[in-house]
């Protein structure tokens, strides 16, 4: 009788083993399947475009231009431009997540565009995101090519991780750039910063 | 209590380890609820202003010897991290030209395990290399001494960063005549810029700018005439009789502006033509400032008044008498022996003022009136040599009554007669 009442116990559990493992099997094999689905439907055919968040778009402000241009700018190109200079940073904030620089000559050209692509595998644990733009136009030329701006306040949101932590701090920046229109585009030349005033990193805690 | 044998034991034994793995795995604090590392700070120090093509000194105070520090340049566009291990309480690191390309205010933020520290340095560029980046536009002006055109120049260093604001940047404009303008302007802005007046003689400018050392390429600008003088309109051929095939050409004078300026080759002039036949508009392109039309005549004698059209100009009307195209129109009607043909009409050989056939495919309208009711027969044929002829039933003659007024009309001309001849 024991040993029959052992028996049955190890059958018991060589079923129990059997019905988990089973299970963490379905488990791996499921995950695996997703993996490869989310592959092949969404990272590699859509690529990451830098979608424009409709809300960013009130985050820019533009202030009065200076009466000293020599060409007024036109609501349509002040529109486009504001496009492009948060698709830009949009990029970037694409770069530094991921890495990838699929997009970036859409938004930078030149010594910039040099410098986003060099950079790109820089990034690594550290992310930059746009909040908001204060701008104001210095210079716009005769024939509506080049465009001077300042960026009076850019805002931004800069995220640290490694492997003890994550970090985040809001950063508000200064910038002088150079704009020019390619191929109907405007593609950030040159881009300086001329000003930063940093909040402390304080860490991301999530319960 | 019944015992267990040993190998069942083993089996229960593996299963609660299991069991107590995976209630292990499960309890794990999540990544993100570590405890929070509190951070000393670190003293970072560098000069406030650097040039960017020169190596960049850091010191850094108060990491713990053998840590990894984390040194990380953060530019306009992106971060470069540098890893390097403190061997005491404070360490040099020197930041090589390549991991701080990038000038303007770059921010230097260092990172140990337990201590972070920052500071700002503003990397000034250098001067500025060749080529220089140029842009002239628009890339046309008029030629009337208060137009204007922008000549751009974005001048940058070795490693491609905009040059100092104040950078000198000289431009060197030569016009249509010869003569040479030196000017100088400074950047502002990441960029320095000129306006460049048009003069009165049209021909191309050319315009280049340099930067110290620095050479860009020259760009041209092409000053143009404006707004054509004394624009006319004159015909180049006799004018034909109105066929509504032949072709008359016409052409506007010479074009020039009002200093004299030929209007560049491409201009477009347009050409309204009103007259009897209604209202046409063909436009041509000047070559050498004289546009030339080939107009189409039309195919109703009568007078059509031509102006051309250049920008704000226009030219006096041209009114042309087209003559009738027709000279001599004759009709014949027979009555041939076929049982079912009651009437032939024959018109032809019908002739131009210069005594030549009227061209082939020309349309002649015949039109048979009754005398004494509103019925018409309306026949339609196209000429052939001079001539053409239509057949009308024994029927429709019945129909119609038997008498009637023949009229025929060639190209607005007209030649009518009675049936019965009276």
């Amino acid at each position: 009788m024991k040993r029959l009442d052992s028996r049955l116990l190890l059958r018991g559990l060589l079923v129990v083993f059997g019905l988990v493992g089973f299970a963490l099997g379905a488990l791996v094999a499921s995950s695996s399947f997703a993996r490869v689905t989310r592959s092949a439907e969404l990272e590699d055919v859509f690529t990451d475009a830098a979608e424009l968040p409709p809300d960013l778009v009130d985050q820019v402000v533009w202030a009065d231009d200076p009466a000293t241009l020599e060409r007024q700018m036109e609501p349509l190109t002040r529109t486009g431009l504001t496009s492009a200079w948060l698709r830009a940073w949009e990029q970037v904030s694409i770069v530094s997540e991921t890495g990838q620089i699929d997009g970036v000559e859409v938004y930078f050209s030149g010594s910039a565009r040099e410098s986003v692509i060099s950079l790109a595998s820089s990034w690594g644990g550290q992310s930059r995101t746009q909040l908001g733009h204060d701008l104001e136009l210095t210079f716009y030329s005769l024939d509506g090519q080049i465009i001077g701006l300042t960026a009076t306040e850019s805002r931004f949101e800069l995220e640290r991780t490694t492997s003890s932590d994550t970090r985040t701090a809001l950063t508000r920046e200064r910038f002088d750039a150079v704009l020019v229109l390619e191929d109907g585009n405007w593609r950030i030349h040159h881009l300086v910063r001329r000003d930063v005033e940093r909040e402390p990193w304080v860490p991301v805690v999530t319960d | 209590m019944r015992t267990l044998t040993k190998p069942s034991r083993r089996v229960v034994g593996v299963f609660v380890a299991l069991l107590a793995a995976m209630a292990v795995w499960a309890a794990r604090p999540d990544a993100e609820v570590l405890a929070v590392i509190e951070l000393s700070e670190l003293e970072v120090q560098s000069p406030a202003t650097h040039p960017a093509d020169v190596a960049l000194p850091v010191t850094i105070t108060g990491v713990i010897p053998g840590d990894v520090v984390s040194v990380i340049i953060e530019s306009s566009y992106g971060i470069r991290p540098i890893e390097v291990i403190a061997e005491s309480t404070s360490i040099q690191v020197e930041i090589a030209p390549s991991d701080h390309a990038e000038a303007g205010l770059v921010v230097i933020d260092v990172w140990s395990p337990n201590g972070y520290g920052s500071t700002t340095v503003e990397l000034t560029p250098g001067e500025a290399v060749g080529p220089l980046d140029v842009y002239l536009g628009p890339r046309t002006m008029f030629a009337n001494g208060n137009d204007l055109a922008m000549v751009v120049a974005v001048p940058v260093d070795v490693q491609g960063n905009p040059v100092a604001t104040g950078t000198r940047v000289d431009t060197r404009t030569i016009r249509p005549d010869r003569s040479v303008e030196v000017d100088t302007t400074t950047t502002n802005g990441l960029l320095g810029y000129r306006i460049i007046f048009s003069e009165t003689l049209a021909g191309p400018t050319t315009v280049s700018a340099t930067s110290g050392a620095a050479i860009g390429p020259a760009r041209r600008v092409d000053e143009v005439a404006n707004t054509p003088v004394d624009l006319d309109l004159v015909l180049l051929d006799p004018v034909p009789p109105a066929d509504g095939t032949a072709l008359v050409r016409m052409a506007t004078n010479e074009l020039v502006d009002q200093f004299g300026n030929l209007l560049p080759d491409g201009t477009i002039v347009t050409l309204d033509a009103v007259g009897v036949t209604g209202v046409r508009r063909q436009t041509a392109a000047t070559i050498a400032a004289v546009a030339t039309f080939v107009v189409q005549v039309p195919d109703l004698p009568g007078q059509a008044t031509l102006t051309a059209y250049v920008s704000t100009a226009t030219s006096p009307p041209l009114v042309v008498d087209f003559e009738p195209a027709v000279a001599e129109l004759p009709v014949r009607v027979t009555v041939p022996d076929e049982v079912d043909v009651g009437l032939q009409i024959e018109v032809g050989a019908v002739t131009t003022p210069l005594g030549s056939l009227i061209p082939d495919g020309t349309h002649a309208l015949i039109t048979l009136q009754s005398n004494g009711s509103d019925l018409r027969i309306v026949r339609r044929t196209q000429l052939y040599r001079g001539a053409g002829a239509i057949t009308i039933s024994r029927q429709e003659l019945d129909d119609f009554g038997g008498a009637f007024r023949l009229t025929v009309t060639v190209l607005g001309v007209q030649a009518t007669a009675d049936w019965p001849r009276p």
